[in-house]
């Protein structure tokens, strides 16, 4: 049993979450310069605290670049990101509310940069687009798992309050035909842009969530360290994205020493986390920095069922 | 016979004028349900405008501009809140 038991069928995405500090970063870059050997790779950081660039060696930016054979990466800029998100949407308002200067929305829409949520819908949608594009291998080096939770969870979330305002707008348009009809002496059939976006909507959440729940093609990586919070707080994410059915495919022991406190805790996790492989990757003495490095490393990586 | 054509053309006038009425009414307070309707749409949609919880901004991003010809009724309505003789006005469809 080796890495390649992450590869997906066809391509996929492989999301390496975790608390902060535990290797997300070391093992993201690990597996991307294992997988470029079959497989043409991209390794993103979306962690505003990005340090992929740091230990495969490169400066890396927002933009894809190819840093090696078969491998590219990229640390995307959130606020950038953001921006890109909104400004379609902007554009539009401005536009079309030129004349609602009293409500001062342009205010509103400048704030938008800054609302509650938008980080996680930025996110999640960068996913999508990462879901698109043509590598056969996506490797996501995640922010810490609370803010993984809740990008995840978020499909469900758009999916309630969709279904929620069809089922409202439906009954308006119901009532607006109605209406309509009878004044006009004929029955009519109305079209409302509200309602058809709505459902479009409703049609690209449900595919969002028939491909967060698709194992083969999403693969959840937890890592942790010998160490009760770390493991406690990746119990506590195993039993969130559950609630949505989606499933752990394997653990990262990182910084692993194969002492007796180790191998106590590699039990734990054996018993907590049944069928679920374990990758252990062994303490380093020496920074793990530069493709070179890591590439050398490879080999000293454990997988276990 | 005159008088039965009479009587029936009052019957027919009656009748018109009643059902006429009658739809008049149903259309009014199936106005008054869907402006309520309505209501509770653009406040599910946009009401952190006054504080209330919303929708991902995703979705209201996208519907906010499809919204335009509503959002100019909301204001119109938010413009003239708490006036009780307006709203009494709006229901008789009274134009000042």
């Amino acid at each position: 049993m080796d890495l390649s038991i992450l590869f997906p069928k066809e391509k996929g995405i492989i999301l390496v979450c975790g608390k902060g500090g535990v290797g997300k970063t070391t093992f993201s870059s690990l597996f991307s310069v294992y997988s470029r050997k079959n497989l043409k790779t991209l390794a993103v950081s979306i962690d505003p605290a990005h340090h992929l660039g740091d230990v495969l060696g490169y400066s890396l930016s927002h933009q894809i670049k190819e840093i090696s054979n078969n491998l590219y990466a990229a640390e995307p800029d959130m606020e950038r990101l953001i921006k890109e998100y909104i400004q379609g949407s902007i554009e539009i308002l401005k536009y079309t509310y030129k004349e609602l200067v009293a409500m001062n929305l342009d205010k509103y829409l400048d704030a938008l940069k800054e609302s509650p949520g938008i980080e996680e819908d930025t996110l999640l949608d960068y996913i999508w687009k990462l879901k698109k594009m043509d590598f056969e291998i996506t490797v996501v080096d995640t922010p810490p798992t609370s803010i993984t939770t809740r990008v995840l969870k978020l499909p469900w979330l758009q999916s309630m309050w969709v279904e929620r305002l069809i089922d409202l707008r439906g009954k308006i348009m119901g009532y607006k035909e109605t209406i309509e009809s009878i004044k006009a002496g004929k029955k009519l059939k109305l079209d409302d842009p509200i309602l058809n976006e709505l459902i479009k909507m409703s049609q690209e959440i449900e595919d969002g969530k028939k491909f967060l729940n698709n194992k083969e093609k999403v693969k959840i990586v937890g890592v942790t360290v010998a160490e009760k919070l770390p493991y406690l707080e990746l119990k506590r994410f195993r039993n969130s994205i559950m609630e949505r059915n989606i499933s752990l495919a394997a653990i990262v022991i990182n910084r692993y020493v194969d002492d007796a406190k180790n191998r106590e805790f590699l039990n734990e996790i054996n018993s907590e986390f049944i069928g679920i492989p374990k990758i252990i990757i062994p303490f380093s003495s020496e920074d793990l920095i530069g493709i070179y490095k890591l590439e050398n490393f490879i080999e000293k990586i454990r997988v276990i069922e | 016979m005159k008088t039965k054509q009479r009587l029936k053309y009052y019957f027919k006038s009656f009748k018109f004028f009643s059902s006429e009425y009658m739809k008049m009414n149903a259309v009014q307070s199936m106005e008054n349900e869907y402006s309520q309707l309505l209501n509770v749409f653009l406040l599910l949609l946009f009401g952190n405008f006054i504080g209330l919880p919303s929708p991902p901004s995703s979705i209201t991003l996208r519907i906010l501009p499809l919204e335009i010809n509503e959002m100019k009724y909301f204001y119109s309505k938010s413009a003239r809140a708490g006036d009780a003789l307006g709203d009494l006005f709006d229901a008789f469809n009274v134009e000042i």
